[in-house]
Formats: structure tokens, C-alpha cells, sequence
């Protein structure tokens, strides 16, 4: 069981994700958490230590920006360091490259290919 | 005090009862020097009067000296130049020798306003009526046919006469006027040789009054030659007399010319406390022409300034006026209008003064001396007219074809204002559409998805399940809509700031308003900078609520703020980086009466010394280019002219800026 956290401001995120995945979700392969902002993120790692092993987060976020949110994941929580993956409606180069530079594991772009991202997903938990 | 028509009323009773011819026609000629600055009717009256009675007298030179005030107010009435005939007239009568006036006791030269010791002179009295025929002469080949050589042959003669009396008095005024025909015939170097003559006359004059004019003159060539300091220190001279003898076209001439001055040296406040100086005291005597030349000194002033606003509001006014002269062509007009210009200068009085010392000279310091004004009014002929109103149609062209210019670059920065906010909006818009096109796309899929197995289950005859997937399906598509419908609003508001704005105040949602300015500013600015990034903050009150506003121009100004915030928190960090956090915070508050909307940015903060002039138009402190220093102008129109808000800033250079905006509920 692999726990996914997903951030973002968007709140039709959750039932997006919870019906994309609903097999997997169903199957017990994967269970997701949902914060809307990057505090509330933060918070939910705190209070569970160890859990999360892949969060996905936008960018552009009111209060802290998703960027933030992944320098601080890569400072403080490593035990173990979670994969994290930018998911943005900015899909321009340089938007990547600070992500990349700041220690992203991926990068996608709205709107969001699922297909890709399932590959993905299946890369980064199960090499 | 004693009116005009008590002292009439008082010279009439008095010529009545004294049987004396000669008191007769003292009086006559006293009543016709008084009225021949207000009412010509009356003062040629009078004078036909003085000469009837000279005639029957027998006293010829004071009948052409009569005749020569008489010519004068003819002109001021018709202006016509076959009133150049009663001049040749008094000439030839002056000029016969043969005709002679017998001794006259001082005491008439007195009150006649000629000098008394031309009693005692041989052929003083002849001399004395030469001289100011001779002056007059000049002035109609000057002003009312532009003659200029022949009017200085006339001013030599007339100059000529008052060395001979010995009547040094208006020397200064008689070679001043031989100056000014030489400028204007082009000898500059001559003219400017006679100024100082006339003004080393001057010193030893016991009414030195018309020099400041000669000096205005002295200071124009000194100024068309570049010697500033010279010019400057004629101006000054010409301002000191003039202000002491309360002669203020000559004083208004002199203040232009330091303003010119002051312009060529790139001085910009003193040029303008001089014309601001000027203006009002052409106001305050309603002189209407000079008036407008300030304005057009005020435009060339603050466009040299930059102040662009304020050049072109003085050059419209200059073209109002210049539209108003041009428009009175009719003969009637033009001499209600000129009436009207006499009886209210100052220079009304002096030159009655002067008409009753018998004695009329006009200096033309080469200013706009009113009674120079009216003199070349009064003293064209048509043909003359002609010319000037054609110069005049030129001028109103060109002048009007300058304001169109400035009309049009004025409507292509307001555009180019909007063309870049309205580039800011797109760049937001487009990723503003990912996020509702992530789930329209997503949704349609699952559903897609769903579908399918809804089929699998009702072949399997799970019944209960296929409804369930049906509700989900459902539930799908609703968001489906939901977001195709924000994707369209998105849209439709792009369209609408790219609009006219129709003006009308609706009820809106403030928070939303605020919200969405914000994300589109703050998406816009990182479409184009992807280095940027910033906190935001926001403090949305619930109690909010709508308010009627224009939303596009509020819109507007949120964006405007907006930017100008996410812009000095990039300067700020441009200039330290490091461990600096652009941030920026949005706040709404409901009061009693109003809505209040803060926006603070911790950026760069504005500077005291700029901080009086961030809402005038055109002033920006971004590199040229990068920004047209409309936005703040714009923004403060809307929120206090159009909504009856306000709008402050709380700032700290190198700090923050706060702004905020009340408008009322």
C-alpha cells in the first residue's frame, strides 16, 4: 500500500483522483490524501510521520507556492524522502528547470495525462 | 469722487457762463482730451468744436492742433486712413508760414497742456504743432500702413522739432520710436544703437514712464543674440519701471522676456513663476491677447517638463482664446471689443495724462503695450487687416493641427496602457483555462470509462451497481459543466477588459473580484517571467458582499495594483536575492459605509520625494519602456472620479507599500 499525497488549490482534485484511480484505490494498491494548500500539506506529514512515500503538488498556489513546499519536503522530511512531483499549468522551460533545480523528481503539466502519470508513478515506487 | 459726468456737467456749466471765446475754447479742448479714451462720439465733438472756434479766432495752429487730435480720434472710431487727410491738413497749415497765431498768454498754453515757454520762443508754438504732427504721421505709416521708412523719416522730423524747442521731456520716446522702425526694418544693430540713446535720454527726463518699453526692446535683441545676462538685466530694468509706474503690458513684456530667458538656459521654475506673474496680471486688465500668449508659454514650459497633461490643458486654452479673437472679424465687434480693452487698462489714465500735457507718444518697446495693441488694431487698413487675419488663420492652424498630435499620442498611450494590461490578462487567462480544461478533459474521460462499465454490470445483472456508476457518471458531468462554464467566464472577462467599459455600476461580488485580479495578475507576470514567484496572502472579509461598481475599471485598478506590487517585490529582489521573500498580501474589510481593499507588497517601496507625484500621468520610475505611467493616473480616476472612493498609500522606501482603496457602499 503506497500512500500518495496530493496538493493542490483545486478541489475537484480529490474526486478526480479518487475516480482515475478507483481501481487501484479498489485493489488496495495505492490510498490518496488531499491538502489544498501547502501548509495544510505540511501539516498532514507531520502528523504522519513515515507514510507518505509520493506527493504530487501544483505550482501555483495561493499562501506557500508548490515550489516552497518541495524545498522544504527535500529539507526536512527524510526519513524516508519522498518522491515529489511537480504538476502544473506552467509547462514552460524555465518553471521546470527551478523546479528540477530545487530537487523535483517530475514534472507534468496540466491538463493532466493520466496515462502518463500512472507510468510514472509505476517507475518512481516500484523501479 | 468726482464721475465723469460731474465733471462734464461742471466744465460745461463753467464754458457757459464764461462768455470768453477763448475760455470756450479751452474748455472744448479739455473736454475732448477727456472723453478721447472712452467715448469717441463725445471727444470728436468737442474737438470739431475747439476747431470751429479757433477758426472764428483766427488762431491756426491750434486749430491744427485740433486737427491732429482729431485725426486720432477719428481712427480710434473708423479706422480709416482717409483720416490721414485731416492730418496733411493740420500739416500744411503748420507748415504755412504765412499764417501765424497771435502771442497767447501763458496761462492758455497751460491750460492748454503745451509747454509754457514755448510762449516766449519764436515759432514755438508752430514747432511744438510740427512735432506732434510729424509723431503722428509716423504712427500711421507704422501702424496703419507698415511704412517703416517713412514713418522714421516722420519720427526723425518729430525729433528733430523737440531738439529745436528744447522740449526733452519725450526726447527718449521720439528716438525709441526711430529704434523701432530700424527693427523692423531688419537693422538690428542701429535699432539697438538708438535704444541706448534714448534710454542715456531718458535719465535726465522728468517722466521717464514709456522707457520701460524702450528697454523691453533693448533686452529682446540682447535676448535674439544670445547674451542672457544682458537681456536678463533689461528685462529687470524694463520690471522695475514699469512696476513703479503701474505700466503692465510693459511689465507683462518684461516678464515674458525673463521667461524667455530663464527657457533658453533650460531654467524651467523661474520661467514659470515669471509667466504665472504675467498671466495674472493680463487677467486681472482682461487683455486678451497676452493672455494667450502666456498660455502658449505655459504649454512649451511644462511640456519641456514633461508634464504633458498640463502642456496640452494650456494649449487647448490658447487655442480657445485664439478661436475667440479670430471669430470677432466684424467691424463692430472689434471696436466694442477694442472700446472695452482701452476703458480697462491702466494705461487709459496715463494716456489721458498724457493727451492733456498735449503730448502723445506711444513707445512701442516692442511690447505688447495695450495702447500698442489697440494702435495696430486701430491703425491697419484693410489690407493690413487682411494680412493679419490670414497670419492669425495660419497660426490657428498650425496651433490646431499641434493639439490634434497631442490628441492622438495622448489616445495611443492610453491605448498601449491597455494594451499591456491587456497582455498581462491574456498571459494569465491561458493558464488561467488549464485548470477547468484538466477536469473537463478528465471527467469526460472517467465518464467515458464509466460508461463501459456500466454495461459490464448490467450484463452481469448487477443492476444496483450499474445506478451506482450512473450517479457517478452523473456527478461527472455536472462538474463537467461546472468547469466548461468557468473556462467561459474566464473568456468572456478577458473580452470584457479588452472592451470599452458601458459605465454602468452593477452589483459585485468584491472578494471574487479581488480574487480573480490577483490570480490573473499574478499568473501574467509568471507567464512572463518564470523566474518569478511570491507569496500570496489573502484576507477575504465574508461580509464583503456586493457593492455596485464598474467591475471592468475596478478590475482594472486591482490589476494595475496588482502589478505595480508583484513588480517591486521583483526589483527587490533583483537588487538582494538571498533570503528575501517577495511577498504580497490582499485584504477586504467591510465598514459601515464602504468596502475597503488593502494590497501590501514587502518590495521596493516609493520614495518621499516621488510620493506627491505617483498619480500624475506619464510619471513612472521603471526604465523607459517598461512602463507608460498611466496605470496609477487611470486608477485614481476610476476609484475617485468614477466610483467617489478614495485611494491612499502608506509606503516605506525600501520597505512596503500599502494601498488602499475605499469605495463606498
Amino acid at each position: 500500500m503506497m500512500n500518495i499525497l496530493v496538493v493542490d488549490d483545486e478541489k475537484d482534485m480529490q474526486l478526480l483522483f479518487e475516480q482515475r484511480f478507483r481501481k487501484e484505490i479498489r485493489e488496495g494498491q495505492l490510498r490518496f490524501a488531499f491538502a489544498i494548500t501547502g501548509d495544510e500539506a505540511l501539516y498532514y506529514l507531520n502528523k504522519h510521520p513515515h507514510e507518505i512515500v509520493l506527493i504530487l503538488s501544483d505550482i501555483n498556489m495561493p499562501g506557500m507556492s508548490g515550489l516552497e513546499l518541495l524545498q522544504r519536503i527535500k529539507r526536512d522530511f527524510l526519513d524516508p524522502p519522498p518522491v515529489v512531483m511537480m504538476v502544473t499549468a506552467y509547462g514552460d522551460s524555465e518553471n521546470y528547470r527551478q523546479a528540477m533545480s530545487l530537487g523535483a523528481d517530475d514534472f507534468l503539466t496540466k491538463p493532466i495525462d493520466f496515462t502518463q502519470l500512472k507510468e510514472k508513478l509505476n517507475t518512481a515506487l516500484h523501479g | 469722487m468726482c464721475t465723469a459726468q460731474n465733471f462734464a456737467d461742471s466744465v460745461r456749466h463753467v464754458a457757459l457762463q464764461e462768455k470768453n471765446d477763448t475760455a470756450q475754447l479751452i474748455e472744448y479742448h479739455r473736454l475732448g482730451d477727456y472723453y478721447n479714451t472712452q467715448n469717441y462720439d463725445s471727444s470728436e465733438k468737442y474737438y470739431l468744436l475747439e476747431i470751429a472756434v479757433s477758426r472764428k479766432l483766427r488762431l491756426p495752429l491750434l486749430q491744427a492742433l485740433a486737427m491732429n487730435e482729431l485725426c486720432y480720434v477719428q481712427f480710434q472710431r473708423h479706422r480709416d486712413p482717409s483720416s490721414l487727410r485731416t492730418l496733411l491738413d493740420a500739416l500744411n497749415i503748420a507748415e504755412d508760414e504765412h499764417t501765424a497765431d497771435p502771442p497767447l498768454p501763458a496761462s492758455v498754453f497751460r491750460r492748454l497742456g503745451i509747454p509754457e515757454s514755448l510762449s516766449r520762443q519764436q515759432n514755438g508754438l508752430r514747432n511744438f504743432t510740427l512735432e506732434n504732427i510729424h509723431t503722428q504721421l509716423g504712427h500711421i505709416y507704422n501702424f496703419g500702413l507698415g511704412q517703416y521708412g517713412k514713418a522714421l523719416r516722420e519720427y526723425s522730423l518729430s525729433r528733430d522739432y523737440m531738439v529745436r524747442i528744447g522740449d526733452s521731456t519725450y526726447l527718449y520716446g521720439a528716438i525709441s520710436n526711430m529704434g523701432e522702425m530700424y527693427k523692423a526694418m531688419g537693422n538690428q544693430q542701429k535699432a539697438l544703437e538708438l535704444f541706448m540713446e534714448a534710454y542715456s535720454s531718458s535719465l535726465h527726463s522728468s517722466d521717464r514712464k514709456w522707457i520701460s518699453g524702450t528697454l523691453n526692446s533693448i533686452g529682446n535683441i540682447e535676448l535674439h543674440r544670445k547674451n542672457l545676462a544682458a537681456a536678463k538685466s533689461w528685462f529687470l530694468k524694463a520690471l522695475d519701471i514699469s512696476s513703479a509706474t503701474h505700466t503692465v503690458p510693459n511689465q507683462i513684456t518684461a516678464e515674458d522676456g525673463l521667461a524667455d530667458c530663464y527657457l533658453e538656459e533650460g531654467n524651467l521654475d523661474p520661467a514659470l513663476r515669471y509667466v504665472r506673474t504675467a498671466l495674472a496680471q493680463a487677467n486681472s486688465l482682461n487683455l486678451t491677447r497676452s493672455i494667450n500668449t502666456q498660455y502658449e508659454y505655459l504649454s512649451r514650459i511644462f511640456e519641456q517638463k514633461k508634464q504633458y497633461d498640463s502642456a496640452y490643458y494650456n494649449l487647448a486654452r490658447s487655442v480657445k482664446l485664439k478661436e475667440a479673437l479670430t471669430g470677432e472679424q466684424s467691424n463692430e465687434q472689434l471696436q466694442s471689443m477694442l472700446d472695452r480693452e482701452r476703458q480697462r487698462t491702466a494705461d487709459a489714465e496715463a494716456a489721458r495724462e498724457k493727451f492733456q500735457n498735449r503730448v502723445r507718444l506711444y513707445v512701442m518697446g516692442g511690447s505688447l503695450l495695450i495702447l500698442l495693441v489697440v494702435s495696430i488694431l486701430l491703425w491697419k487698413n484693410n489690407r493690413n487687416r487682411q494680412t493679419a487675419n490670414r497670419m492669425l488663420q495660419e497660426q490657428k492652424q498650425n496651433l490646431e493641427s499641434t493639439l490634434a498630435q497631442l490628441r492622438n499620442t495622448q489616445a495611443q498611450l492610453v491605448q498601449s496602457e491597455k494594451m499591456a494590461s491587456l497582455a498581462v490578462l491574456t498571459a494569465g487567462i491561458a493558464h488561467e483555462i488549464q485548470n477547468p480544461l484538466n477536469f473537463i478533459n478528465n471527467f469526460a474521460e472517467v465518464n467515458i470509462e464509466l460508461s463501459e462499465e456500466i454495461k459490464q454490470e448490467l450484463d452481469a445483472g448487477h443492476s444496483a451497481a450499474a445506478l451506482q456508476l450512473n450517479d457517478d457518471i452523473a456527478r461527472n458531468m455536472t462538474k463537467i459543466a461546472f468547469h466548461g462554464k468557468r473556462a467561459d467566464s474566464i473568456v468572456k472577462n478577458m473580452l470584457q477588459h479588452s472592451r470599452k467599459s458601458t459605465g454602468k455600476k452593477l452589483p459585485t461580488d468584491i472578494n471574487a473580484l479581488v480574487d480573480e485580479c490577483l490570480r490573473l495578475s499574478y499568473h501574467g507576470l509568471r507567464a512572463r517571467d518564470k523566474n518569478f514567484n511570491a507569496i500570496m496572502e489573502t484576507h477575504f472579509d465574508p461580509k464583503a458582499g456586493k457593492i455596485d461598481v464598474v467591475d471592468q475599471e475596478i478590475g482594472r485598478v486591482l490589476l494595475n495594483l496588482f502589478n505595480n506590487a508583484f513588480y517591486a517585490v521583483q526589483q527587490k529582489k533583483l537588487q538582494q536575492n538571498g533570503s528575501y521573500q517577495p511577498a504580497i498580501s490582499v485584504r477586504t474589510e467591510r465598514e459601515e459605509r464602504s468596502v475597503v481593499i488593502y494590497v501590501h507588497d514587502n518590495g521596493t517601496g516609493i520614495p518621499a520625494k516621488v510620493l506627491d507625484k505617483i498619480y500624475q500621468p506619464f510619471f513612472t520610475t521603471k526604465p523607459t519602456g517598461e512602463g507608460t505611467g498611466l496605470g496609477l493616473s487611470m486608477s485614481y480616476d476610476i476609484i475617485t472620479k468614477g466610483h467617489g472612493g478614495t485611494l491612499e498609500v502608506k509606503t516605506e522606501e525600501g520597505q512596503y507599500a500599502n494601498f488602499r482603496i475605499e469605495l463606498p457602499a
